[in-house]
């Protein structure tokens, strides 16, 4: 992980005292406000003798730090990442994603913000065979489903995500996978996989890389995060014409939540998804609450997998 | 074997106004090197984005610069330094202290803005560097032939003595 790289050293040393990366899921820096982690999916604080449940104890974080670590991030080259900040987050290391709040500076379009306020650094995780029991569904019979993995934030999706892709090749079938990974968070951590059959395009917005993909990769399936909005909609339907199939991600509770969202009811009415699958938090990050079926008729659930 | 002796001092100083000369030509080529090193910075920054240490290693490794070269070395070596003002400019002893200044207020900025205002910074310290440059080639055409004319004087005068 690259985190060391990251933070100051005596952070960085405090947050490690009793835990490894392997267990912080989310750093939050807020400016003049105690410095949270979301450690083993339960909220602690850093305190001058590590991770404490005690917000008295907790160090109080400040502008220089977030400044510092905005800094570092872009490899004290601020400039090379304002496209990342005009989205509002920076992609660091092996998939790191840091979120950035502050003050906008917008002329017409969004330019850059300044005056950080806030940081939220998301730690990614390989946690393999963590889909197995889900990939029966995804791919049975030499038949690729259309899927879509959908849950709040922070319950393990992009894992899930990295895990199916490793899955394709660890079993050897060796279909072109094509990674359309618009923030960078996918790829980095299946570089040293030992995947074979898998191309990438990163820092793209979804529509144009997946028109990409499809244009000049040939891929059997494309991989993608966190969709929404039309314009991706309209490229993953691009993507179901040509043939392609498409496993992707998205924010939602449940399967009632997904019906609420007006963009998605074409998805659900063309039942465009075969498989979707719904994970929770509720017996911690990436409880698998069910399989449903494209009539939304549900097949499995009730897995639970742990960090 | 007097007039060998002589002769030996007269080249002796000769020698030192030589060594203080050069100390002007070494700026000269510095601060001209440092010039077209920026040019590349700016390339590098506006149309690849590339990173600030990735610029300054493919520099290093890729330009026939001599002067400058010690100097990007001792840039890439203490990177992550948060003051590396002290360190800078070990083996770059030659630059007066008001251009080393200069030098590192642009560096201690570089890569701390966004692309507009990083392009801007470089554009006015290259018109600083000008500046720079213009006058220690007005220095070098003054200075370099009087240390060397001095020298051969102050030689002459010595023999003189000793006559």
């Amino acid at each position: 992980m690259s985190l060391n790289k990251l933070l100051p050293m005596e952070i960085y040393d405090l947050l490690m005292k009793n835990h490894s990366e392997m267990d912080i899921n989310e750093i939050r820096i807020r400016d003049g406000k105690p410095i949270a982690v979301l450690c083993n999916s339960k909220v602690m604080y850093l305190s001058e003798n590590g991770l404490c449940y005690s917000i008295n104890q907790a160090i109080i974080a400040n502008k220089d730090l977030i400044d510092y670590v905005i800094l570092r991030a872009s490899d004290y080259s601020l400039y090379s990442v304002n496209e990342q900040l005009k989205k509002g987050f920076i992609s660091f290391g092996d998939g790191i994603r840091i979120g950035v709040c502050g003050d906008v500076v917008k002329d017409n379009e969004i330019k850059t913000i300044k005056n950080y306020s806030s940081l939220c650094i998301r730690v990614p995780h390989l946690i393999k065979n963590v889909s197995l029991p889900i990939f029966k569904h995804i791919f049975s019979d030499e038949k690729i489903n259309n899927t879509l993995i959908i849950s709040p934030p922070g319950a393990g999706k992009t894992t899930m995500l990295r895990d199916i892709i490793y899955q394709f090749s660890y079993h050897n079938y060796p279909y072109n996978i094509f990674i359309a990974d618009e923030r960078g968070e996918i790829n980095p951590l299946l570089k040293n996989c030992n995947i074979n059959f898998y191309d990438y395009i990163s820092f793209v917005e979804k529509k144009d890389s997946i028109l990409y993909g499809i244009r000049n990769m040939n891929p059997d399936i494309i991989v993608t995060d966190e969709i929404g909005g039309s314009d991706d909609f309209d490229a993953l339907f691009l993507a179901l014409h040509s043939g392609v199939n498409v496993i992707a991600t998205m924010h939602a509770f449940s399967i009632d939540d997904l019906k609420q969202k007006s963009d998605f009811k074409k998805m659900l009415e063309t039942k465009y998804f075969k498989r979707i699958i719904v994970l929770s938090n509720k017996n911690g990050i990436g409880t698998i609450e069910g399989v449903y079926r494209e009539d939304l008729t549900k097949i499995y659930g009730g897995i639970v997998w742990k960090y | 074997l007097k007039i060998l002796v002589l002769i030996l001092i007269i080249l002796f100083s000769v020698y030192v106004g030589y060594l203080c000369s050069k100390s002007y030509v070494k700026r000269r080529k510095f601060l001209n090197e440092l010039c077209g090193f920026l040019m590349f910075l700016k390339s590098e920054i506006k149309f690849k984005n590339n990173k600030i240490i990735n610029i300054f290693e493919n520099y290093y490794n890729e330009s026939s610069c001599i002067f400058l070269k010690t100097f990007l070395k001792n840039y890439i070596d203490t990177f992550n330094l948060e003051n590396k003002s002290n360190e800078l400019f070990k083996g770059v002893d030659f630059l007066k202290n008001e251009e080393k200044e200069k030098i590192t207020n642009f560096i201690n900025f570089l890569g701390k803005k966004d692309l507009l205002t990083q392009v801007e910074e470089i554009d006015i310290f290259q018109q600083d560097l000008l500046v720079m440059v213009k006058k220690i080639e007005e220095d070098c055409k003054k200075y370099c032939p009087l240390y060397l004319k001095l020298g051969f004087v102050f030689g002459l005068f010595i023999c003189l003595i000793i006559i």
